[in-house]
């Protein structure tokens, strides 16, 4: 159990379980490959963001409590001034939700809540949240 | 060398205009832009690209403006008749220009959804209309409707602000605001609705009717109304947003009677709480020429741009001003062959600027040059363009002025 959630949280690899590099192991070895490959696309959060989806809506901008507790243009509906309040974790930049930083993220910072509003409310299932 | 950072740019791409762009500028062109959706982005971003008009063009080839001018005036002075079509994608100050020009030339105005504003300023003059700026919809309202209304494609960033934003008195944010979505089809914005009512657009009328008399205690509400019906008598300060799925002309062609229900419905819904009724148009400045036309002494024959290719002939001319009519009404790319001539103002190269005889490339209203603008609740913003204004091009506003002078 507790090499899963090293495994979630990727500060482990699948490679890194000897057990599962025996021979009669493959095929689970490969299957696990196959769930823990996207989370190499994951902030530590477990966030995935896929750019190509997203339009620029801004909701998970003003949505996110975080943002809107570091920026006071935010709580209105608006994108936060430059330079960029530290703490903000998302941000628009040529008319794509980026993320700028997690360390104040809800997710990440103790007690680890699972928050998930950002990829509850984007309207075009641009935001994932893989743990 | 680094981008120089610029806050507070107002955004032209739709008619919200966003006023917390961002930019970074560096060269004279824009860079980097924060804060604005996609289509926003794509205008700002025109400055540093290859789709942009540099020059005065006569028959496809460069020249100065006093000869592209010159040319200008001289087909107007010829023509029999004169059709200005445009003028939503202007600011207000340009608008008058147009609108000034048109008085001395006899000219009539193509106007995109003429018809549309047409019908609506007729429904509000008869059942009058209660609005809400969009700050008093951020800060009060707790029921969000959009009908007929897309607004995830239309005007991306509305969507955030009206319904997740945090306003004084609504603070918990998306969790004490309620948002439905009435539509035809699943719209991206009906994907997140708390209720969604998804119905052919020949039963928008069905559904007044059933609010109206659940709403007035005639009768008890129906299912598919049921959850609006509870939302609307529950709520303190309801907003609707009404798009193009109402708001246009076959909808409304079949259904003459839907916008004064409509309205009717909202005031009676008025005695007892709050309810504000907001359009979404496409343009970024329609009510700006809406508001304009209705402040005008002047009388000015107005009709649907669509209309267009039917109100032509033999020795009329086309004066295309910040529209596409090549790509809108395609008869027009026929008349510009059948000796119509077709003078373009238009910053970027479209189809219209491909054909046109003339264009004149104007400064891009709200980037490099200045004016105010209407937003989509009334209010009149300034723009804060980031860039200066480019050695030798002159504003909309000045070429319509130009235009005045030497007609």
């Amino acid at each position: 159990m507790p090499f899963a959630v090293e495994l979630l949280k990727g500060t482990k690899q699948p490679d890194d379980c000897p057990p599962l590099l025996e021979p009669k192991n493959m095929q689970n070895l490969e299957k696990i490959r196959a769930i823990t490959e996207p989370l190499k696309q994951a902030t530590e959060t477990g966030i995935v963001l896929n750019e190509e989806l997203c339009d620029g809506c801004s909701i998970c901008v003003i949505a996110c409590p975080v943002n809107s507790r570091f920026s006071q243009e935010c709580l209105s509906g608006k994108g936060p001034d430059l330079p960029l309040p530290k703490g903000i974790i998302y941000a628009l930049e040529n008319g794509k939700c980026k993320i700028k930083g997690i360390e104040e993220c809800r997710r990440y910072t103790p007690p680890k809540t699972n928050c998930r509003i950002c990829e509850i409310y984007c309207p075009r299932y641009a935001i994932e949240i893989k743990t | 060398m680094p981008l120089e950072n610029k806050n507070r740019v107002t955004c032209t791409g739709c008619s919200m205009l966003c006023d917390d762009i961002a930019v970074g500028v560096q060269l004279g062109t824009v860079q980097a832009v924060y804060n604005a959706c996609l289509r926003g982005s794509k205008k700002f971003l025109l400055t540093s690209n290859s789709q942009l008009v540099k020059a005065p063009l006569i028959g496809g080839r460069g020249t100065s403006f006093d000869d592209a001018l010159a040319e200008a005036a001289r087909i107007l002075k010829s023509a029999k008749r004169i059709v200005i079509a445009g003028g939503t994608h202007a600011t207000n100050d340009a608008i008058r220009a147009l609108i000034k020009l048109a008085v001395k030339l006899g000219a009539k105005l193509a106007i995109p959804e003429f018809d549309i504003h047409a019908r609506l300023t007729g429904a509000v003059k008869k059942n009058g209309i209660d609005f809400f700026t969009l700050g008093e919809v951020i800060n009060n309202a707790d029921l969000v409707v959009f009908w007929g209304a897309n607004p995830v494609d239309l005007a991306p960033k509305l969507l955030g602000r009206a319904a997740f934003s945090r306003g004084r008195y609504r603070q918990s944010g998306k969790e004490v605001k309620k948002l439905v979505v009435i539509d035809d089809f699943p719209s991206p914005t009906m994907e997140r609705a708390d209720i969604k009512i998804l119905v052919d657009d020949q039963d928008y009328a069905g559904i007044l009717e059933s609010l109206f008399s659940t709403l007035s205690g005639q009768n008890a509400s129906e299912p598919a109304t049921s959850d609006l019906t509870n939302a609307l008598e529950n709520c303190e300060y309801c907003t609707f947003f009404v798009g193009e799925g109402i708001l246009n002309k076959q909808f409304l062609r079949g259904h003459p009677a839907f916008l004064d229900n409509f309205l009717r419905l909202v005031r009676s819904i008025n005695d007892k709480r709050r309810v504000a009724v907001l359009p979404l148009f496409y343009s970024w400045n329609a009510a700006g020429l809406m508001h304009e036309l209705a402040c005008t002494g002047e009388k000015i024959d107005c009709f649907d741009i669509e209309d267009l290719p039917s109100r032509i002939g033999n020795g009329d001319a086309i004066l295309a001003f910040g529209f596409d009519i090549v790509s809108r009404c395609a008869g027009s790319a026929a008349s510009s062959k059948d000796g119509v001539p077709l003078i373009a103002v238009d910053f970027k190269r479209t189809p219209t600027t491909d054909v046109a005889r003339v264009v004149l490339p104007p400064s891009i209203p709200g980037i490099e040059s200045g004016g105010t603008a209407t937003r989509l609740d009334g209010i009149t913003l300034l723009l804060h363009p980031p860039l200066q204004q480019p050695d030798g091009k002159k504003t909309d506003e000045d070429i319509l002025n130009e235009l005045h002078e030497r007609t």
